[in-house]
């Protein structure tokens, strides 16, 4: 399973990281974020010549790097290192190497647009995988997401959960092995029912 | 120029436009009101930054000659002024310290002799900016001292607190250590120049550092516990131990020769103004061979030079047509004349203005609307220039607060979040440090 982690100094996807043992190949994009250092460009425009400015720029971007490397080297990941948009750059990146899976800490409307699996992982102990779909009847139609659910929870040892959204009452179907917990289904399944217009896989943890 | 930057302009244009056509307020002329719409419309600009800084500081001049407000010749002179002097003076110095590299040779002794444990190498940091900034712009120093910082910090993890407090400790070292001298930032020759141009009030180089000094002396080791509290630094491997620099070299002890020259020539020739000792200074770094006019072309910011300008054309401006005296009356009559509440407001508010644009721009709105504030309540000029001037010189807790702050943000040692947790604390520190000192320390020290 080759998976895509993202990185800048706001977004530390400590997580992501920890959970990314469970990969076959992990890629970690490290962004700097190019709206940073353009606002300090703007900011430190009138108070300091563009000649040190240009010279701050290089040694923050060489210290982000230097970062990049280390988190890289900790988790044994392959190293992308740019500077660009946050959101942008993981969207181009995951049209560059399409990854099985982008694993990210927090929930952006954004990762709507990826065309990949997006997990996000609130860290802990994971026993129930739900896999929310709209209608069971076309379950063939995922089945490539079904497959990659499965293969997940078989790395992690947990149980996969098939839960139809049309349903009225809490009823969770059995996924290759199922010990669930109907009510919390329930309660997912409802915020799930908001976005009619998903059309990838979304796994909440 | 994005679609959102020339709205703003659009909209910022539109206040002289409207203020030509509504009808004067009694107690105010034609010239005053107009006075008011272009400091209305510096404010927006300021705020926006939709323009360069500088680039609105010249804006704000031209509007009166169009606007009829004064002729061109009269507003122009507002800026053949010594400050302008001093400023470039002082510039001309940064480069020397630059060039010879005297800032690293101190970076290097403060952080050895305080390098020994987490927490005092970050009181080191603290205190190499500040001491730095009582020579050189707080910019300049933290860009210079970023490089010697992140190398001692480089084996640091990111997401330490010790990474975060030291980078939050250098912006807010320089920043602190910009309100003691009249050399940190360009709004401290600037009041003085304000005062001097509209009240006759004279601040010598020492009355400034006898007033404003101590603020920074108090204010080094209670940032210093804020950071440590909120950010306590683990016990981790840092380097002390900068690379070699040799014996200190004949450059060196020659621009620190220059520098005590000047600072002597600054606290004892009080009959020369500020200007004349910082450009004699200025001219023995030549001499002297320091440092080339190439070097200063790289270091001299010309936005500040320009921003003052527009600054002067606004306290002026506004001093003159009556205009400041009209709209603090007016502030009186409305939130009455309580000067223990007057000098509070001015100071917070000169703060909150501090996080979101200049120093120099939040200087240079306050002051026209504070020294008339203080006229109109009977209140000491000197007393509340001084305390706008100090106040303006924060901007702990906005990443947008000081350029320093994003500078130091850009190395990704902490987030938003960890710089607003210490600013909002260091803020209101600051805002009551400023305000004691207004109310009680400067009277008891009979400096007022």
């Amino acid at each position: 399973m080759r998976c895509l982690v993202a990185a800048d100094q706001e977004h530390y996807p400590e997580n992501s990281l920890k959970r990314a043992n469970i990969c076959d190949e992990l890629i970690l994009l490290y962004i700097v974020d190019r709206r940073v250092l353009e606002k300090v460009r703007t900011e430190s425009s009138y108070v300091l010549p563009s000649h040190a400015i240009e010279e701050m720029e290089k040694f923050a971007v060489e210290m982000q790097r230097r970062e990049a490397e280390r988190i890289a080297n900790k988790h044994g990941a392959e190293l992308k290192f740019v500077v660009d948009d946050y959101y942008a750059a993981i969207e181009r990146e995951i049209l560059r190497i399409s990854p099985d899976i982008f694993l990210t800490d927090f929930w952006h409307r954004r990762f709507l647009s990826y065309e990949v699996p997006v997990w996000v992982d609130r860290g802990g102990h994971i026993s129930t995988i739900g896999f929310f779909v709209g209608d069971v009847a076309r379950l063939n139609s995922v089945r490539r997401s079904q497959e990659l659910l499965a293969d997940i929870a078989g790395r992690i040892g947990a149980d996969l959960c098939i839960v139809p959204l049309k349903e009225e009452i809490a009823r969770v179907l059995p996924g290759e092995r199922c010990s669930g917990e109907p009510d919390a289904m329930a309660v997912q399944r409802r915020y799930f029912s908001r976005y009619r217009d998903w059309r990838r896989t979304i796994v909440l943890v | 120029m994005t679609r959102n930057k020339l709205l703003i302009l659009f909209f910022a244009s539109l206040i002289p436009l409207i203020f030509y056509f509504i009808p004067t307020p009694p107690g105010l002329t034609y010239e005053g009101k107009m006075m008011l719409a272009i400091l209305l419309f510096a404010a927006v600009l300021f705020v926006s930054e939709a323009l360069p800084l500088g680039i609105s500081g010249l804006l704000v001049m031209i509007l009166p000659p169009i606007l009829g407000v004064f002729p061109s010749g009269e507003v122009f002179s507002f800026f053949g002024n010594e400050a302008v002097f001093f400023l470039i003076g002082a510039f001309i110095l940064a480069a020397g310290v630059q060039k010879s590299g005297l800032h690293a040779r101190f970076a290097a002794f403060v952080l050895k002799v305080f390098g020994n444990s987490p927490g005092r190498f970050i009181l080191g940091v603290l205190l190499m900016g500040s001491t730095l900034s009582f020579f050189m712009s707080e910019h300049a120093v933290v860009a210079l001292l970023l490089p010697i910082v992140g190398f001692s910090i480089a084996a640091v993890e990111k997401g330490s607190n010790f990474g975060k407090a030291s980078m939050i400790a250098l912006t807010y070292g320089c920043t602190a250590g910009s309100v003691a001298t009249l050399m940190g930032g360009a709004r401290n020759p600037y009041t003085v120049a304000f005062l001097y141009e509209n009240f006759g009030i004279h601040v010598s180089f020492l009355q400034w550092v006898i007033m404003a000094l101590p603020v920074t002396l108090l204010m080094i080791p209670l940032l210093w516990l804020i950071i440590t509290r909120v950010h306590p630094p683990e016990s981790v491997e840092f380097s002390t131990e900068l690379p070699s620099r040799g014996k200190m070299g004949r450059k060196e002890w020659e621009m620190l020769a220059v520098i005590l020259i000047t600072i002597f020539l600054l606290l004892t020739m009080h009959g020369w103004g500020i200007a004349v000792a910082v450009i004699i200074g200025a001219v023995l770094i030549f001499l002297l061979d320091i440092a080339s006019w190439r070097d200063v072309e790289k270091t001299l910011p010309w936005g500040v030079v320009l921003l003052y300008g527009g600054a002067m054309t606004l306290g002026r401006g506004l001093q003159i047509t009556g205009a400041s005296e009209w709209l603090a009356g007016n502030i009186v009559a409305v939130f009455g004349s309580n000067p223990n509440l007057i000098l509070l407001v001015l100071i917070v508010v000169t703060i909150m203005m501090t996080e979101i644009m200049s120093h120099a721009a939040a200087v240079a709105l306050m002051l026209p609307i504070g020294t008339g504030i203080a006229v109109a309540s009977g209140l000491s000029v000197l007393q509340i220039a001084m305390a706008i001037a100090l106040a303006g010189g924060f901007g702990y807790a906005l990443l947008v607060g000081t350029p320093g702050n994003l500078i130091t943000y850009s190395t990704g040692y902490f987030r938003q979040r960890d710089i607003m947790k210490t600013g909002i604390l260091a803020d209101a520190v600051g805002a009551i440090i400023v305000y004691v000192f207004a109310t009680v320390v400067w009277n008891a020290m009979g400096v007022l």
